[in-house]
């Protein structure tokens, strides 16, 4: 099911720990990118019980955040059906 | 009130800190960390933004690398039994404060080696005796950046470099000098900073913290819940979480940040300058009054904003007494918990009077301080 603004944003990323979805939120912020931050989907559970959605159309600045040195645990699609690894 | 003893806790604060404080305390709630929910999410991103711009002052650009403490004793602890087992060697000063020396005391009792650097007053660090210390098994060298009784500076530059030469770490204890002297940690070979929150930095009581470089893996000092892995008995691997259990001083640290942020602003060299303007001041007027007896380096350039005198023969703790009875002039008497300094001192008896004024402190301030000194100094002769 999916839930808050994820229905609407449809990309998201997961963490090993909060302190690393604190500072995705701050990349995507320089990148004047929407974001939410959300509960981590059960079925995608990592480290962090929060995630980051932001919309789909943006997925690229994945790389991005990795360059500035957050560290994902997992990038997916979200859809009605599931959760899908994130490719671009 | 005069006060003069801003080497144990800076007062007053900015008033950036205060409002950061208040902003904490009456408008963000929650637990950073314990739920996903808004209120603990805003108290989250305050406590980020003091790693990131703790990282800007100290030259790191990994935020996860900051770890928050109760003061620098937590963090020098945390880095000291975090890193050293039995069989492992330390290298240490003779002048360090009891936050290193009596760690490393007990490290000692549990199979750690410690050597001490020999150390004589007046004399420059004996870097022949310092190579001579190491060991094969030498792990860390741990020294303060300056001491807190004269404020002497250590080379930190040349014994973080040598101890890299000799493949030990660097741990520096920055209690007198985080927030008033440039500490750039990619530049300097330090692996292991460890700062208070509440001193040059400007933030409360209550805060502190360490910074580690890449690749270094400390054994938590405590363990407990992160709010992270919760499933897990385990406790996490990755930082800052693996040495952060329990919660953090949200509103504390709220208030470091806007401590750091008035540093970066203000500038580290105005803030240094200012401070050393007016030791320089205090020392040129103790040095006039017959009976007192100065303490360290005449090279204002060479001391943190400490300066550390004597009157006559009189015990330091009750000079102190007097001159805040009489003159409301705050300083800090006795050994400053740090026998070591003061055994090479000579002073582990009478003990020293210590003015540590900050760049918020009046001339004016200064010169009624003076004032006070020698009125006692003349009464006692």
């Amino acid at each position: 099911m999916l839930y808050g603004k994820l229905k609407e944003y449809r990309a998201l990323i997961t963490f090993p720990s909060l302190t690393e979805a604190l500072g995705a939120e701050k990349v995507l912020n320089r990148y004047n990118c929407p974001y939410a931050s959300i509960p981590t989907p059960r079925s995608l559970r990592s480290g962090c019980n929060t995630a980051v959605c932001f919309p789909l159309e943006r997925k690229a600045l994945v790389e991005d955040l990795i360059d500035d040195g957050v560290v994902l645990t997992g990038m997916y699609e979200a859809r009605e059906d599931g959760f899908f690894s994130l490719v671009w | 009130m005069i006060y003069l003893d801003n080497a144990a806790t800076t007062w007053p604060k900015p008033q950036q800190v205060v409002l950061a404080i208040e902003e904490a305390l009456v408008h963000k709630g929650g637990n950073a960390g314990r739920g996903g929910h808004g209120a603990a999410m805003q108290v989250a991103r305050l406590i980020y933004q003091t790693r990131e711009d703790l990282c800007t002052l100290f030259g790191m650009d990994d935020p996860t690398r900051v770890i928050f403490t109760q003061n620098a004793t937590h963090a020098l602890n945390q880095a000291l039994f975090g890193l050293l087992q039995q069989g492992d060697h330390v290298i240490t000063s003779s002048i360090e404060h009891n936050a290193v020396a009596r760690p490393l005391w007990a490290l000692q009792q549990r199979g750690v080696e410690v050597s001490e650097v020999p150390g004589i007053s007046g004399k420059e660090f004996d870097f022949d005796a310092y190579r001579k210390a190491f060991r094969p098994n030498t792990k860390l060298v741990v020294t303060l950046h300056a001491s807190n009784v004269t404020g002497t500076l250590l080379p930190i530059q040349e014994i973080g470099q040598i101890a890299h030469d000799y493949g030990a770490y660097y741990l520096l204890d920055a209690a007198q000098t985080a927030g008033v002297f440039p500490i750039d940690m990619g530049r300097l070979a330090v692996d292991l900073l460890a700062f208070p929150g509440h001193k040059g930095l400007l933030g409360p009581q209550g805060t502190g913290g360490l910074i580690v470089k890449p690749e270094i893996r400390l054994e938590p000092l405590i363990y407990g819940g992160t709010g992270s892995l919760s499933e897990e008995d385990r406790q996490p691997g990755f930082l800052p979480d693996a040495l952060e259990s329990g919660t953090l001083n949200g509103a504390g640290i709220a208030g470091l940040g806007a401590g750091v942020r008035y540093i970066l602003k203000e500038g580290v060299d105005k803030i240094r300058i200012r401070e050393q303007t007016l030791c320089q001041k205090l020392w040129n007027g103790l040095r006039e009054i017959p009976g007192v007896t100065l303490y360290g380096s005449d090279i204002v350039e060479q001391r943190s904003p400490i300066v550390a005198f004597n009157i006559g023969e009189l015990d330091s703790v009750v000079a102190s007494f007097i001159l805040e009875e009489k003159a409301g002039v705050i300083a800090r008497a006795g050994l400053h918990c740090a026998a070591h300094a003061h055994r090479m001192l000579g002073t582990l008896d009478q003990g020293v009077v210590r003015f540590s004024p900050s760049h918020f402190t009046s001339e004016e301030e200064i010169e009624r301080a003076l004032l006070a000194v020698r009125t006692v100094a003349e009464e006692l002769n």
